[in-house]
Order: structure tokens, then C-alpha cells, then sequence
């Protein structure tokens, strides 16, 4: 691959991914509110809200570290946007398949956190400054089971002997649920639970909204961000929850669908990437739509000791079956 | 410039590079937003629910970990007690938990 093949195509998957970004967040708030009864937003408000806070004014609050703070909403747009290249699309593998695997998909996931966890603190609010301390918090909860759900799943891999087994083309192209026995199957599916449970706290919704929490810190973190700087976070935040999902995808479901039916081709991948498309909307709607309504949101000291306790338990039993399987079955 | 693992790679080069197109495209987007405002005013004010701002509205640091030790106080207390300060009890420690790690390897 050519450099120029490879800036058109971090290019496409960018642009792409950014819009498609955004329609899932009109989609999330449409279906979330005709869950809750209401008629909702149209599907195009993510964008109206964009060009709504461009015409808004940028206020630095007086007691801010003004660089810190206006520095943030990028790197968190930087970290949330990069992160979407090292991810595969549906049957083509990552753009920078061999520049980066799943450890950095991490790092970059947390990164977005950790960027408004310090725009928090550096907008000198008392409020901003409880939310950023709830983001740290949260991100120390949810960041272990997500590592034992990764692990285990290189774990399994590296077993095949199919490649790089931290690699996302490795583990996109090797889906283990054919490849292990029963026990393996119920570790997967406990692995599987956990990440989905991880995926709503690792983008802030709720029940794992306590950074924000309108209706008890007014915002938290983000509070005193508004203008263009609440916009790099409103995109940064659309474009993590996809790459979250195409994360998850990639992990657990990479099926492809033009293969059983015998479509071959341009037809057959154009018809993959729409699947690709589809699968993580169904994750973002299990995980995220489904959850923020059907549950509260929950204090910061539940999320720790759900996360660390219960949680942790569950990723560890999906390893422990996986070992098992692997020591029964061979 | 690539690390290589075996199992896995990363390129700081490549992932700053295109960091940099990404900060580059936020800039332009940056730069249509409205930037004005008035400094000064109360408009620059942190929003405290329009209460006055007191004089020192600071939340400590030391607050930070108290969802942390609140959620897992129990675990926490029950680890506290292994803590008695003695430095021969942390050798014992450090020598049953090597040794049982070795003997996992060991038997591995």
C-alpha cells in the first residue's frame, strides 16, 4: 500500500466514519425518545447541534488554565478520530493494520477520557472538577475488565497460531466462537457481556453518566465548555461510541454476510461494509439506546465496586472457561 | 520507526503524523466556530447555579479517590489489615508470593 492509497483511504474512513458517526447519534436519540414515549429530535439534530454551538460563543472561564483547556476538545477529537484507522471496516482490514493493534485501541479509547477528565480540572470549576474526578474514577473501574476481555481473547488466539494475535486483523479474521468447545462458547459469551457492559461506561452514557450528570452537577466536565470547544467534544464523543462499537464488532461478531450467500466481488464487499454498518448500530442500540433508557443512572461509588467486584469476576470466569476449554479440547 | 513484539506492533511515527492531519482538519473546524465573547463580565463567570462564587472555590485533590475507597471500603479495610507496619511481616509476604508464583511457573 502506497503512502498516497493509504492517505486517501484514512481520508475516506475519517470522513466516513464522522458522518456516519453523527446519523447513529440522530438514530440513538430518535429511537431512544420513542422509547420513552416521546417523538424525539429528527435523525439530522446531531447536526443541527453542530452548527448551532458554531454560532455560540467560545467562553474561557476567568479561572481557567486557558491552553489546557482549550487544547482538550482536540486531542480528544485526535484520539477519537485516530483510533477509527486502526480498526477493520467490515471485510478490509484496518487502515494502519501494522502500525498499531488492540493495546493501542485502548490507549487512544481512554485518551478522549482522560482529555475531558483535564478540561475538567483546568476550567478551575468546583463542578468541572467533580466531574473529572468521577471520570478518573470510572476509568480506573471499567479499564481492567476491558484488559481481561482482551487478553483472554489474544490469549485464544495466540493459541491458533494464527498471527500477531494482538493484532485486529488477527482477531477480526479468526472469530474463536467455531473454534472452541462448549466451555469456550460460555466464556465468550461472558467475555462478550462484559464488554458490552463496559461499553456504555467507556462512552459515558447512562447508567455511567456521573462525569456529566446534568441533573446533579450541571454537566460536570463539561460544564463550563461551550461554542466551537463543546463541539470538538460533541464529535470526539459521536465518533468514539462508533468506534467502540466497530471494536466490539471486530472482537465478536466480524461475520461477513456475502460469503454464505454467495455474492462474490465489488457486490459482495459493498454488501459486507453495509453489514459491517448494521452490526455496529445493533451494538450502539443494545449498549447504549436500550441501557440509557431502561436504567438510572448510578453513583460513582456502585460503579466502582460494580466494575472492580462483579464485573472483574465475570471477565475472569470468561478467561478461566476459555483456559479450560482450551486444556479439554486441545 | 515500528516496535515490534511479536504479538503486536505500534508506530508512534505514523499514529503523530496522522494525529497531526486529524488536529489540522479539528483547526479548520475550529476556526469557523465564534471565538468572542465578553472577558470580564459575568459571562466569564465558572457557573456555581447562581450562587455567588466564593472566594476560594476549590475541590481539593484529595477528594479524588472517595467513590474509589467508598465502592471497595470493604476490600480495602480486609487488605488494611495485612498493613502492620513491621518491616519482617512485608518480607514474608514477598517471599510466600514469589515462591508460589515460581512454583506455578514451575509446574506450568
Amino acid at each position: 500500500m502506497t503512502a498516497v492509497s493509504a492517505l486517501w483511504q484514512a481520508a475516506l474512513v475519517l470522513g466516513g466514519g464522522t458522518l456516519l458517526a453523527l446519523v447513529y447519534k440522530g438514530f440513538d436519540r430518535k429511537l431512544a425518545a420513542r422509547m420513552q414515549g416521546r417523538i424525539g429530535p429528527p435523525i439530522r439534530q446531531p447536526f443541527l447541534d453542530l452548527g448551532k454551538l458554531l454560532v455560540k460563543e467560545t467562553v474561557v472561564p476567568r479561572t481557567a488554565v486557558r491552553w489546557v483547556f482549550n487544547l482538550m476538545p482536540f486531542l480528544a477529537l485526535v484520539a477519537a478520530g485516530t483510533v477509527l484507522l486502526y480498526l477493520p471496516v467490515g471485510p478490509f482490514a484496518p487502515v494502519l493494520s501494522g502500525y498499531g493493534d488492540v493495546i493501542v485501541v485502548l490507549y487512544l479509547l481512554a485518551l478522549p477520557a482522560i482529555a475531558m477528565a483535564l478540561g475538567g480540572f483546568a476550567s478551575g470549576s468546583p463542578y468541572g472538577v467533580v466531574g473529572a474526578q468521577r471520570e478518573l474514577v470510572m476509568l480506573m473501574s471499567y479499564e481492567f475488565p476491558l484488559a481481561v476481555v482482551v487478553v483472554a481473547l489474544a490469549w485464544r488466539v495466540a493459541e491458533l497460531g494464527a498471527g500477531p494475535a494482538f493484532s485486529l486483523a488477527t482477531l477480526a479474521g479468526n472469530p474463536l466462537w467455531a473454534q472452541v468447545g462448549p466451555l469456550g462458547v460460555l466464556g465468550l459469551a461472558l467475555l462478550l457481556v462484559a464488554l458490552l457492559v463496559v461499553t456504555p461506561a467507556e462512552l459515558s452514557k447512562i447508567p455511567f453518566d456521573i462525569p456529566e450528570a446534568e441533573t446533579e452537577i450541571a454537566g460536570g466536565l463539561v460544564v463550563e465548555y461551550s461554542g466551537v470547544n463543546l463541539a470538538l467534544f460533541y464529535l470526539a464523543d459521536a465518533i468514539k461510541t462508533v468506534a467502540m462499537a466497530a471494536l466490539v464488532v471486530a472482537l465478536f461478531i466480524p461475520y461477513g454476510i456475502a460469503g454464505p450467500l454467495g455474492i462474490g466481488g465489488i457486490g459482495g464487499q459493498i454488501l459486507d461494509v453495509a453489514f459491517f454498518f448494521l452490526k455496529v448500530f445493533a451494538v450502539i442500540f443494545a449498549a447504549v439506546t436500550t441501557v440509557r433508557v431502561a436504567f438510572a443512572r448510578l453513583k460513582v461509588d456502585q460503579i466502582a465496586r460494580g466494575f472492580w467486584i462483579p464485573l472483574t469476576a465475570v471477565a475472569l470466569a470468561g478467561l478461566l472457561l476459555l483456559v479450560l476449554d482450551k486444556a479439554v479440547v486441545g | 520507526m515500528r516496535l515490534v513484539t511479536g504479538q503486536g506492533y505500534w508506530s508512534p511515527l505514523v499514529w503523530l503524523a496522522l494525529a497531526a492531519g486529524v488536529a489540522f482538519f479539528g483547526w479548520l473546524f475550529w476556526r469557523l466556530g465564534r471565538r468572542t465573547y465578553k472577558a470580564g463580565t459575568d459571562q466569564d463567570a465558572p457557573f456555581l447555579s447562581g450562587e455567588a462564587a466564593p472566594e476560594r472555590a476549590h475541590v481539593g485533590g484529595q477528594h479524588l479517590y472517595w467513590g474509589f475507597l467508598q465502592g471497595l471500603r470493604p476490600t480495602l479495610e480486609a487488605l488494611r489489615v495485612f498493613h502492620s507496619g513491621f518491616l519482617g511481616d512485608y518480607v514474608t509476604w514477598t517471599v510466600v508470593v514469589v515462591a508460589v508464583a515460581l512454583l506455578v511457573v514451575m509446574l506450568t
